[in-house]
């Protein structure tokens, strides 16, 4: 596929969704001003987070429409009235379920790179440790001699695609 | 034949033979024994009443075996008929021999060694009981169209008595013609070595009758006087006749019968006709060879004068060095063109002379020009070269006898690639039919000799040349081999002895093998030549003797496999799957148990199993480079790079957000609902 048709195809994409969210928004438009309003902590993060694929924005997103959902439901249950959306973006408790949520998907994001180090670290030796008994099942297999050969570089991405060796035959 | 096995019989250790006989070789009986050979008693089990005794044979003179399997057959009582032979185990050292059983003559030998005197016979015993009997014998070995080649007093026995009978004595427990005393033999095989006089032919014989009656007339050597060489020169210069029989008393009908059998021309010599009409009262006027032309001068040579040209080539293939020296210069050409008036004769002389200077000292060049020069002086004379002097159909045997003597396979090797065989024949006056064989034999040593690998060369014409002739390899130097089907029992045995260090071939097995092994493809041999390594050379050799094996059997050699099991162990070494080591290893146990060299072949030489093997080796060895590589890239921080875990934990992030969101708004929804 060429570059031009995927631009065309992510244009038409948006196209869609734009022309799917006029009417929803025009029928729901308390509800979009109360979410636009309470989503505001996602938006901030939308401006600060420049890394590809925005998983900060994700991660707070979420979490911000969790904390958003009670404010909503009170909206819905009083008739989806601008006056009661206007009572939501004035609630205390509403903004309170709002950021709280969102602070806890910043937490989420912040906390995640050391677990994942630890993790990953302890993946690592774990991986060495079977790689190495693999070699001595084949020393033990072949002998020696099997060994005298030079490592081969790994390159994670392209040996992902080539596949890994086939297992050498036991006759 | 039949394996010697051991038994006791009452004080002596017997070996029994063929199932019926028990040879006591702890019992000699010095007085039957033959040149070459011990005789010892035997005991025949079915007629215990019956006196025999047995020729112990040696490895290096060995028994014409063709001879036993043809006189074994004759009935008569006054010849020494080889009643068993075969192979037996020694007890005292071990070794086995070849070993003729015959029946025990009656009388004594007529004389005990060639140089006692003894009483002479009278002309009525010589001829009723020596020379009658005799034509009845010799008529049945001329009939086996062969030669017996020990005709001599010492070997003739006689028994007491009125009634004196005789009892020629036996002729297979060494080669032909080996132990004849030279009187005994024609002027031609006289002048050869013993080794190369040949098997002969029946004229030889009537000849040596022809000398055993002088001797018996005379009681004892009639030349007692004259040395070997004085013998021969004396034969050629005035005749057999002249030389043995002379001035001495005989009877006229005597002489007619010493005349024709001592006739010096093989074409003119009496025969068995000839013989029986003398022998019933018909007066024949024998023959007498034509002595060599005299030449108006003499001819020096070694500090003797010499008239005639055979009596002068004898002398020069004596004395070899100063025959050399002689053919510097024309004189001995214009001594033959001038006293002798031969003028073919001294062209040979001449071109072969100019031929010698021409070559210079070295390259043999000299040599061969005066094996020339001699065939020319004399064509009845047998081929002479350096140390070899042999009649044509001699020279296999010659190189069989001699084979160990220092350069005596090289000088036969250049007598039959310088073609001097055929230069004799072609001196001969006519082609006579019995040339045929010769020359065909002189071809295959001609043939055998020029390649010089392993399982062709000198030995290969040995044994291709010499059909009975036993292997004479190191490694069987205790042994007599000389069927192939006898050649892996005898390497068994070897064996068994306990394994030995070295390789179990050598050049004389591998000639035998290509020899005696019918069928057996020269691929086999060829692919002994040009081994790779020791490891291919050794599966070559397994590759022979397996096909030995199959064709000749026996079906089980458990030691000989285990000796080739351990001279191939490296083998396995080779291969790097441990698997198959192990595999092969417990093979070639099972092949060693079962004695089958055709399965350890399989086993060692298994080019599928070898493919198998590099090819997953190959492929071990790129999995191990694949995962060091890993283990490296685990090593160097592959997985726990800032950027990886990054990348990692973002997702994980927003993966445990969507969760914690969805189990949120799924709660929230639960309490509104409810």
């Amino acid at each position: 596929m060429g570059k031009g048709m995927a631009a065309d195809t992510a244009k038409s994409n948006k196209m869609t969704w734009i022309l799917l969210g006029i009417p929803i928004a025009a029928v729901l438009m308390p509800s979009c001003l109360l979410l636009l309003v309470l989503m505001m902590p996602t938006m901030v993060v939308f401006v600060v987070d420049g890394s590809p694929g925005r998983k900060f924005v994700v991660t707070v997103g979420l979490m911000n429409v969790a904390g958003a959902v009670p404010a909503l439901a009170e909206l819905w249950s009083q008739g989806q009235s601008f006056e009661a959306a206007f009572d939501g973006m004035s609630n205390v408790f509403s903004w309170a379920g709002a950021l709280m949520a969102s602070g806890i998907g910043w937490l989420i994001y912040w906390i995640m790179p050391p677990i994942v180090s630890n993790y990953q670290g302890i993946a690592s030796k774990t991986q060495v440790l079977a790689l190495r008994a693999k070699q001595k099942k084949l020393v033990a297999t072949w002998g020696e001699e099997v060994a005298a050969v030079a490592a081969q570089p790994y390159r994670e991405t392209g040996d992902e695609a080539a596949g890994e060796p086939e297992e050498a035959q036991e006759a | 034949m039949s394996a010697g096995r051991a038994a006791q019989r009452g004080g002596g250790q017997g070996i029994e033979l063929s199932d019926r006989y028990e040879v006591y070789a702890d019992q000699p009986l010095p007085f039957l024994n033959s040149p070459g050979t011990e005789a010892v008693a035997v005991h025949d089990h079915r007629n215990p009443s019956r006196s025999l005794f047995a020729l112990i044979c040696r490895r290096e003179l060995p028994p014409r075996t063709d001879a036993i399997r043809s006189l074994s057959h004759v009935e008569s009582s006054a010849f020494l008929t080889p009643r068993a032979s075969g192979v037996v185990t020694l007890a005292t050292d071990q070794s086995r021999r070849y070993v003729v059983v015959f029946e025990q003559p009656r009388g004594d030998r007529a004389q005990m060694d060639p140089d006692t005197n003894f009483q002479p016979l009278s002309e009525d015993d010589l001829i009723r009981g020596v020379i009658v009997p005799m034509i009845s014998i010799l008529r049945e070995i001329g009939g086996r169209v062969m030669a017996h080649r020990a005709i001599r007093a010492d070997n003739i026995f006689i028994s007491g008595g009125s009634n004196q009978e005789i009892m020629l004595g036996e002729c297979v427990s060494t080669p032909a013609g080996y132990y004849q005393p030279l009187i005994y033999e024609p002027i031609d095989a006289s002048m050869a070595n013993p080794s190369g006089r040949g098997a002969g032919y029946i004229s030889d014989d009537f000849y040596a009758l022809g000398v055993l009656i002088a001797v018996l007339t005379s009681g004892g050597n009639p030349i007692p006087h004259m040395t070997d060489e004085e013998v021969v020169a004396s034969k050629i210069a005035i005749g057999s006749y002249a030389t043995l029989v002379g001035q001495a008393r005989v009877s006229l009908k005597l002489m007619e019968a010493l005349r024709g059998l001592l006739c010096d021309d093989p074409q003119e010599r009496w025969g068995i006709t000839d013989l029986e009409l003398w022998a019933n009262g018909r007066h024949l006027s024998p023959k007498q060879a034509t002595l060599p032309p005299k030449a108006a001068r003499t001819f020096e040579f070694a500090d003797q004068e010499f008239i005639t040209a055979p009596g002068l080539s004898f002398a020069m293939g004596k004395h070899w060095a100063k025959a050399q020296e002689t053919l510097r210069d024309d004189g001995l050409e214009g001594w033959v063109r001038r006293s002798l008036a031969d003028e073919k004769r001294a062209s040979a002389i001449l071109k072969a002379s100019r031929m010698s200077r021409l070559s210079g000292d070295g390259g043999g060049g000299q040599d061969k020009s005066l094996a020339g020069v001699l065939v020319a002086l004399d064509h009845t004379a047998p081929i002479r070269y350096k140390t070899v002097a042999a009649r044509i159909d001699g020279l296999a045997q010659a190189l069989a006898i001699d084979f160990e003597r220092e350069h005596v396979p090289q000088m036969i090797s250049e007598i039959v690639r310088s073609k001097m065989h055929k230069a004799w024949i072609e001196s001969q006056p006519s082609m006579r039919p019995d040339f045929v064989p010769w020359i065909r034999q002189a071809d295959t040593i001609e043939n055998f000799v020029n390649r010089g690998r392993a399982g062709y060369g000198p030995e290969r014409a040995l044994y291709e040349c010499n059909s009975g002739w036993p292997c004479l390899s190191p490694l069987l130097r205790n042994d007599f081999v000389n069927e192939i089907t006898d050649l892996l029992p005898a390497l068994e045995r070897l064996a068994e002895a306990g394994v030995p260090q070295g390789e179990p071939i050598d050049r004389h097995i591998a000639a035998f093998c290509g020899a005696r092994s019918k069928n057996l493809s020269e691929r086999l041999l060829n692919k002994l030549a040009d081994p790779e390594d020791e490891l291919s050379y050794r599966i070559a050799v397994l590759r022979l003797y397996a096909e030995v094996q199959r064709t000749s059997g026996p079906a089980s050699l458990p030691h000989l496999t285990a000796w080739f099991s351990k001279l191939l162990s490296p083998i396995v070494e080779t291969y790097h799957f441990r698997s198959f080591r192990s595999q092969l290893s417990k093979g070639m146990e099972n092949a060693v148990k079962g004695g089958d060299l055709a399965e350890l072949l399989w086993l060692v030489d298994n080019e599928n199993l070898r493919v198998q093997d590099e090819n997953g080796f190959a492929q071990a060895q790129h999995e191990y480079a694949y995962i060091a590589g890993q283990i490296a890239w685990h090593e160097e921080g592959g997985l726990t790079a800032a950027a990886r875990v990054a990348a990692v934990s973002q997702r994980a992030a927003a993966v445990v957000s969507a969760v914690l969101a969805s189990v949120s708004i799924a709660i929230m929804s639960l309490i509104y609902v409810i």
